[in-house]
């Protein structure tokens, strides 16, 4: 198990690699650079170069890749070329944000996913099933934008009962979280739904229903459990993209996420911030989805065994 | 029967979201909206019609509500403010960001300061000023003053602040014509300038050239020096992309203002923005979306100004690109805009029609002869420039959605004459970069609000062939010679001829093609006093509190 964990985690250095190599590459051939943004129109011509000169934005693409580099294994991301803040410094501040949006998102996902896909599964082909499909499809069609701009308005304006924008205690990650909860719920339901239809026709489910064991407890203990890899690997991956930042729910609900920080420093091209922040939301969402590799020895007592081996 | 429970389900559904939706929709439009602000409960909540009041051009709806002050009177503690754009930077001598300027009229006081709301220039740090000579000005300053870091501001912080920022990036522009600081005594400084500045004045009310003190800089990191300043508001605390925080300074020289905390916080999308005005969980609102401004003015709760902005929106065709380099063609252009048609569909009629390259705010701005719509002729004059059957170009754009907008109405009305535009819709980098002195954009979509530095500023940066935004790349030693001749004049009257002239030679030449006055939009609530005129996109928030009891 160990050794599976330790490999996984040397896995990480050539994806890194991979990652930042690509980021700079392709912020660096878009047109425009952080001159053109900072400068406004106070700067002359010869001042700009200059500044680009100081900046070493000048130097070839292979020379700025190994000033970052050597800056990287150094552990040194750099500082923003906007801000001038620490990219570590920012990225960290923004983080309890994102892990609070992607976790409340995910509890409600599955919330509404679980119980709806097994109500699906169960009564499959009745008007149960079908009301929880129309659901699902309804969560994935809806535009996170649109749906957020509306709970903005009925729980907010019209009702009270949140607040609107902002990440202040607990009660303001409630609409955000439903908004990124209800696209992340369709996917969901579907794998459960289809994950337990398999399961529901397998023969010890039958076994255990001749033994006189009552539906729900079949359900629960031995149909959900044995089911619950596939639901598992979806969730997991879902909340390893919720990392990289949920930007459409963070720009309506101005919620101080990564998603808007890595839109704003692309727009701004701040190839610092961006690099250093999709380095270090790919580094997060390995480990989550190592986690969830892991967890499946705990769900599953065969793939702890083949890990022992 | 299944699939008719499963319908009726679906039916429930929707039928409840078009409910939910309806409800938003009709309500909002009432008169007073939910709100969970503290001050708004004392509010009338009749459903008379709006107010409107016009006031130096600038459009007031709603009204605020009246306050009674004495000794007991108590101050909502914190007041909130969204601007459309993000903080970026404490940078002061570096920043560009109209957001961040604002921030640093809160935390910084100028030599000078502009009055926005009478449009006179104004004692700040200075108590008095004295042109001695063409290229000698004296400033008396103001004593007693404290800097956030307790220590006094003197000659020398003038001395460093100006020094430090010749050669800062923002700030250079501003301090280049001045040669030497001279320290009179501690509380008297001469500037000596390389050559006659008649809009130095105005160099010193822009945000870029607020006092730094010498003594943070020498014993602090220049990031922390940087937040030290003599204004009413002290630096708390940035999360970036989320809010900057902004305390009072009691020991400011003018007395402790009355709001003890100022935040700064960032809403990105404008529906949002202005939801959370709704809501009270801020109390200014900058720029909320255009169409939806009808929910401020029809709130009881809230006012709606609607400023004429310094901004000229306008477009520029590029001399350095065929066929804008032939006059007639460019003439031709003019000739073919319709400016009423674009604000109204651009802005929905919230904005001015503009016909000069000088803003009407400029004290120089003089009504000149703008080539009028007129179809027929701008054929004719393709034609006589040899382009019977028009010609196909590109018209650039930045993303914002004004711009791509103006870019569409253009596009149509050029079709009218036979000139096929393409758009091309760019994020703000690119486009930056594409439109920069020397690039190679046929037509671009832009704006400009330069006028608030001086005239000098206004005309150099987009006329002279060494402009930092000659963005239509002119390079005319006439417009040059005038530029220059109009800067160093000590006599007004002549100053003043020289730019009427510049003026209309510049809108015959056509490369720079005015089309509207913009509006700055500003939402808040009826409680909310002492808000005034912004300069530019410098909103001047000093003065602002809220009665809470």
């Amino acid at each position: 198990m160990y050794k599976y964990i330790i490999k996984r985690l040397l896995l990480l250095i050539p994806i890194m690699l991979a990652v930042s190599f690509i980021v700079f590459f392709i912020t660096d051939l878009a047109p425009g650079d952080v001159v053109d943004i900072i400068s406004g129109t106070e700067m002359s011509v010869e001042d700009k170069e200059k500044l680009r000169e100081e900046m070493g934005l000048n130097d070839p693409f292979v020379i700025r890749y190994f000033r970052y580099m050597s800056g990287l294994v150094r552990g040194d991301l750099g500082i923003s070329l906007v801000t001038k803040k620490d990219v570590f410094q920012v990225y960290i501040s923004r983080l309890p944000a994102t892990l609070k949006l992607a976790t409340a998102g995910t509890v409600v996902a599955l919330s509404i996913a679980i119980p709806l896909g097994i109500t699906a599964a169960v009564h499959q082909n009745s008007w149960r099933d079908s009301g929880s499909m129309v659901l699902g499809l309804l969560g994935l069609s809806i535009p996170t934008f649109w749906l957020g701009l509306l709970m903005i308005i009925i729980f907010s304006l019209k009702l009270g009962w949140f607040p609107s924008i902002g990440n202040e205690g607990l009660i303001s990650v409630v609409l955000p979280a439903i908004t990124v909860g209800s696209g992340q719920a369709a996917l969901t339901m579907r794998t459960t739904r289809s994950s337990m239809l398999e399961v529901i026709r397998q023969d010890y489910l039958r076994t255990a229903r001749a033994k006189g064991v009552s539906e729900k407890v079949v359900i629960r203990k031995h149909a959900l459990k044995n089911a619950l890899i596939p639901i598992l690997t979806v969730a997991g991956n879902q909340f390893g993209i919720a990392m990289g930042g949920a930007v459409m729910t963070e720009t309506v609900f101005a919620w101080p996420g990564i998603g808007r920080l890595i839109i704003d420093s692309i727009n701004n091209r701040d190839t610092q911030m961006v690099t250093g922040a999709i380095i270090l939301t790919t580094m997060l969402s390995s480990v989550v989805i190592l986690l969830i590799d892991i967890a499946y020895a705990f769900v599953d007592p065969r793939i702890k065994a083949r890990y022992t081996k | 029967m299944n699939n008719k429970k499963a319908l009726a389900l679906i039916l429930c559904i929707c039928l409840t979201f078009v409910f939910l939706a309806g409800c938003s929709g009709s309500q909002s439009t009432g008169a007073g909206s939910t709100s969970t602000g503290s001050d708004t409960n004392n509010l009338e909540t009749s459903s008379e019609k709006p107010v409107t009041e016009i006031k130096k051009g600038v459009i007031v709806t709603g009204k605020a509500v009246d306050v009674k002050e004495d000794e007991n009177t108590v101050y909502q503690k914190r007041i909130t403010i969204a601007p459309a754009l993000d903080f970026t930077s404490m940078d002061v001598q570096n920043e560009a960001g109209g957001t961040a300027k604002s921030v640093f009229f809160l935390v910084f006081n100028n030599l000078v300061e502009y009055d926005t709301m009478n449009s006179k220039i104004v004692s700040g740090l200075a108590e008095s000023w004295e042109q001695i000579s063409d290229t000698l000005w004296e400033f008396k300053l103001r004593q007693g003053v404290k800097f956030h870091d307790g220590s006094d501001f003197t000659a020398k912080d003038v001395k460093f602040t100006i020094e430090r920022g010749k050669n800062q990036s923002a700030a250079k522009s501003k301090f280049n014509t001045i040669e030497e600081v001279i320290i009179v005594d501690d509380y008297t400084v001469q500037l000596k300038l390389t050559a006659p500045d008649n809009d130095i004045i105005y160099k010193l009310c822009e945000a870029n050239t607020v006092m730094l003190s010498s003594n943070a800089f020498a014993t602090l990191p220049e990031e922390e020096a940087n937040k030290i300043g003599t204004g009413p508001y002290k630096y708390n605390e940035w999360v970036q992309g989320d809010y900057l925080s902004l305390i009072r300074f009691d020991d400011y020289w003018e007395g402790a203002k009355k709001t003890e905390e100022i935040v700064i916080r960032h809403i990105p999308e404008a529906s949002s923005r202005l939801i959370a005005l709704q809501t009270g969980e801020i109390e200014i609102c900058i720029d909320p979306p255009a169409v939806d401004l009808h929910y401020v003015a029809e709130d009881k709760n809230l006012v709606l100004w609607q400023i004429p902005s310094t901004n000229i929106r306008h477009i520029i065709l590029n001399l350095n690109v065929e066929p804008f380099n032939n006059k007639l063609v460019r003439q031709a252009v003019a000739h073919a805009i319709n400016r009423e048609d674009l604000i109204a569909i651009v802005y929905e009629g919230n904005a001015t029609p503009h016909y000069n390259v000088m803003h009407t705010m400029s004290e120089f701005y003089v009504d000149v002869d703008c080539p009028e719509f007129n179809p027929e002729k701008a054929k004719a004059l393709l034609a006589e420039a040899g382009y019977p059957n028009g010609f196909k170009t590109t018209i650039y754009s930045s993303s914002g959605t004004v711009q791509k907008a103006v870019a569409s109405v253009i596009q149509a009305q050029l079709k009218e004459i036979g000139i096929d535009v393409e758009i091309q819709s760019l994020e703000t980098a690119t486009f930056n970069a594409g439109v920069a002195p020397g690039g190679t954009y046929p037509i671009a979509v832009d704006g400009w609000g330069g006028h608030t530095i001086g005239p000098d500023n206004a005309l150099r940066s987009p006329f002279h062939s060494d402009g930092n935004i000659n963005r239509s790349n002119i390079k005319d030693k006439k417009v040059d010679e005038m530029i220059d001749a109009a800067l160093s004049t000590s006599n007004y009257e002549e100053r003043a001829k020289i730019y009427a002239e510049l003026q209309q030679y510049l809108i015959n030449n056509c490369n720079w093609i005015p089309l509207a006055i913009e509006q700055i939009n500003v939402g808040m609530k009826a409680g909310l006093q002492g808000y005034e005129l912004p300069l530019g996109l410098h909103h001047h928030l000093r003065n602002i509190y809220i009665v809470e009891k």
